[in-house]
């Protein structure tokens, strides 16, 4: 069985069959071929070496060279900004990062029951140093009362029996009783320490 | 000044950057096919300069694909397009007719030869100038520029075959021209 190509070769007129005025015009067309290249060949060489691009001015010259030194300087230079930029945002961001680690720190410390605070219906009584009488400074819900005593009052908590220890901060659950550095008394009752007032609270 | 411009620095990737060197060296075959591409020597310069310009950026970037050698294809290629964007823009500000009119040929020669053979050169020029565009860009390409068959296909998007048969057609025209149009005395 043939071949596709074997095919096409049979179809293909054999040289020998060629008749004697074929085989001149195609030697003609073949000899007029190569002088056409030849001769392209010539002229192409002839203008090539004859004429050459007209060269641009000094002036122009230096303005191209100008303007690609230009661009290569500008493209550096926006390199190094970037490169500063990146930089300066990642010593920022470091910065940044401490920053809110330390302030987190702080808020943790600040948020941190004290001892005195560890029972959540705590209210405190805010040492005083200028008044005579303790002022409130309450931050919750009264159900029970412990009180810091203040620095220059005496106080004590009248309702109970055994006085709990004042060396930490006094500590009443009903009422506690205060006297102040100049002789006057004043009585606290538990339910009115958070709004307390000067004038109603007083005995 | 032009000493100064030369020393340019090497770029990060190491690649050579002299710059001043190749311009030296192609400047003239670059300004001949932007010449050839704009109807004034004043666009010419513009779009040559643009076109550079790409090519520092992309080389600069990194994202060259090859070696000093394919510059000068690469620039031939960028100056090709941005006439063309500047041709469209041209004829979109429909003030095309006040803007393209060509330079005479004396204020905007595309060639130069020895004063003996001043001539030849207005004769090749003039003959040049009145054949089809794609015609004398594929005779520049090839002769003056260097350009392989493949390059130029490359720079003018067609095909390699198109550009070949177009260059021989081009030849065999600007014979008959020459032929047609003898010397002037």
């Amino acid at each position: 069985m043939q071949t596709e190509q074997e095919q096409r070769n049979d179809k293909r007129t054999p040289a020998a069959e060629l008749t004697p005025e074929l085989r001149n015009r195609l030697l003609c067309a073949m000899l007029d071929l190569q002088s056409v290249i030849q001769g392209n060949i010539k002229l192409r060489h002839e203008l090539a070496t004859r004429l050459q691009p007209q060269p641009p001015s000094d002036d122009v010259l230096a303005r191209l060279k100008l303007g690609v030194l230009a661009e290569v300087q500008r493209q550096r230079q926006n390199e190094h900004a970037m490169r500063s930029w990146r930089r300066g945002l990642a010593v920022a961001g470091a910065v940044c990062a401490i920053v809110v680690l330390l302030l987190a720190a702080l808020a943790v410390l600040l948020t941190a029951p004290s001892p005195i605070d560890e029972d959540s219906n705590l209210v405190m009584l805010a040492p005083v140093s200028s008044s005579p009488y303790p002022q409130t400074n309450a931050v919750a819900q009264v159900t029970r009362v412990y009180a810091v005593q203040p620095l220059k009052q005496k106080c004590e908590c009248p309702n109970e029996l055994h006085q709990p220890d004042s060396s930490v901060g006094l500590m009443c659950e009903d009422s506690f009783r205060c006297e102040g550095s100049d002789g006057s008394v004043l009585m606290i009752r538990v339910p009115n320490v958070v709004e307390f007032n000067m004038d109603k609270d007083v005995i | 000044m032009p000493d100064e411009i030369t020393e340019l620095p090497v770029s990060d990737s190491g690649a050579s950057t002299d710059w001043g060197a190749w311009l030296d060296a192609n400047g003239a075959r670059l300004l001949l096919y932007a010449r050839q591409q704009t109807p004034t020597s004043a666009d010419a310069e513009d779009v040559l300069q643009d076109a550079l310009l790409q090519l520092v950026r992309t080389v600069e970037c990194g994202e060259f694909h090859g070696g000093q050698e394919q510059w000068l294809a690469y620039t031939l290629t960028a100056i090709r397009h941005l006439a063309a964007d500047e041709a469209r823009r041209r004829i979109s500000r429909r003030n095309y007719e006040a803007t393209s009119l060509p330079e005479p040929m004396e204020d905007n020669p595309w060639l130069r030869s020895r004063l003996d053979d001043e001539l030849h050169r207005r004769h090749v020029e003039s003959v040049l100038r009145t054949m089809p565009a794609d015609y004398v860009e594929v005779l520049i390409l090839k002769i003056w520029e260097g350009l392989t068959f493949q390059q130029i296909a490359r720079v003018t998007g067609e095909n390699m075959n198109t550009v070949n048969s177009r260059y021989r057609r081009a030849l065999s025209h600007f014979r008959d021209k020459l032929d047609s149009n003898p010397m002037p005395e």
